[in-house]
């Protein structure tokens, strides 16, 4: 199966799909909080780090790699789950 | 030794207010340099920096009358090693093992991290202050539409399309419109049917999907990213020194009505 190279002529989109799921990260991490009751020090005793670290994490901006969001998933001792799936709108199969 | 002293004192005053204005330029469209909390790790980054700067003008000028000029031309390239090293230091904290990439640049690095930090930590203190979480829906919803006007008021022209002001107001009032829905008395059915609609539209929609069977988490989690999305347009309310913006005052305090713990959604 080949992929279409739709993507690159879309290029915002790509860029506004980054943003969005970055910003999807960030809210379910601070929904978990706040289902659990944990705090921005909570996290950061639990992470190592300090507030102000978690701050910048919860602010959404900068660019979360996968080993910070690791941290953060492995001090609120929670699972992280994803799912990969087609799109109907981007990707159209073989060419 | 009078003019050396004075030498040492005005290079470290002048090196001071480079310092303090490349800093800035650093820091732009981060916020408050000098904020509750950051302002001590700004204070310390300039002294190191401008400390630093004088000895190391100093020591220039003696070396310079010492060392044959070829010396400094095989020493000043290794500044491309070192620019590694920094570059090994300013990796995030979680990520390091160890503080050894630190020693090279005298610990600036460390500083300049806690500095962002610091910076960090004021914004969202002050995008957090100003979203009550006791507001009820309309209070919300109001508050979010005055700040959303503030801030495309005060925001120049040209930087209102890359906010995407619109874009956020507009996620604000779907989320909440939802939460109403609910809140309303909504069938379980009709707000499956609603969020299917609105998933079509918004892709985000879809992370609502796994409480389409528990109405009163679903409203709660919507009001949550509702907040949310109002701190982020806050968050830039902040990056570009709107500081004295003022908190929304058009609602007095009083319990939300109708609160999603109190959902008793139609059979």
């Amino acid at each position: 199966m080949a992929l279409s190279r739709r993507g690159k002529d879309r290029p915002s989109s790509v860029d506004e799909e980054t943003i969005g799921l970055q910003q999807e990260v960030v809210d379910e991490i601070t929904w978990y909080m706040r289902e659990h009751k944990v705090t921005r020090s909570d996290l950061a005793g639990a992470m190592g780090v300090s507030p102000g670290r978690v701050s910048q994490i919860l602010s959404g901006g900068e660019n979360l790699t996968l080993r910070t969001l690791g941290s953060v998933v492995a001090a609120l001792g929670a699972r992280f789950e994803i799912t990969l799936r087609p799109d109907d709108d981007f990707v159209t199969g073989a060419r | 030794m009078a003019y050396g002293l004075l030498g040492i004192v005005t290079t470290f005053g002048l090196a001071w207010v480079s310092a303090g204005v490349f800093l800035a330029l650093r820091c732009h469209r981060e916020g408050r340099l000098f904020g509750p909390s950051s302002r001590w790790w700004a204070l310390a980054a300039v002294a190191l920096t401008s400390g630093t700067s004088t000895i190391a003008a100093f020591a220039g000028v003696a070396l310079m009358r010492v060392v044959p000029p070829f010396v400094l031309g095989i020493v000043v390239p290794s500044g491309l090693w070192l620019s590694n090293i920094e570059r090994i230091g300013r990796r995030r904290p979680e990520e390091r093992h160890g503080r050894i990439p630190e020693v090279p640049t005298l610990g600036l690095a460390l500083l300049l991290d806690r500095l962002h930090q610091a910076m960090a930590d004021d914004r969202l203190t002050w995008c957090e202050s100003r979203v009550d979480q006791m507001w009820n829906q309309d209070q919300l919803l109001a508050a979010a539409r005055y700040y959303h006007a503030a801030v495309k008021e005060r925001l120049p022209t040209r930087e209102r399309r890359s906010a995407r002001l619109d874009a956020r107001i507009k996620a604000i009032e779907g989320r909440l419109d939802m939460v109403r829905f609910i809140e309303d008395g909504a069938s379980a059915a009709k707000v499956r049917a609603e969020l299917r609609a609105r998933a079509r539209r918004e892709r985000r929609y879809e992370r609502y999907e796994r409480y389409r069977d528990d109405l009163m988490r679903l409203a709660a989690l919507l009001r949550h990213d509702a907040e949310q999305e109002l701190i982020r347009l806050l968050d830039i309310a902040y990056r570009f020194r709107f500081y004295r913006l003022k908190g929304y005052a058009g609602a007095t305090r009083e319990p939300r009505v109708g609160s999603v713990a109190e959902l008793r959604p139609h059979p």
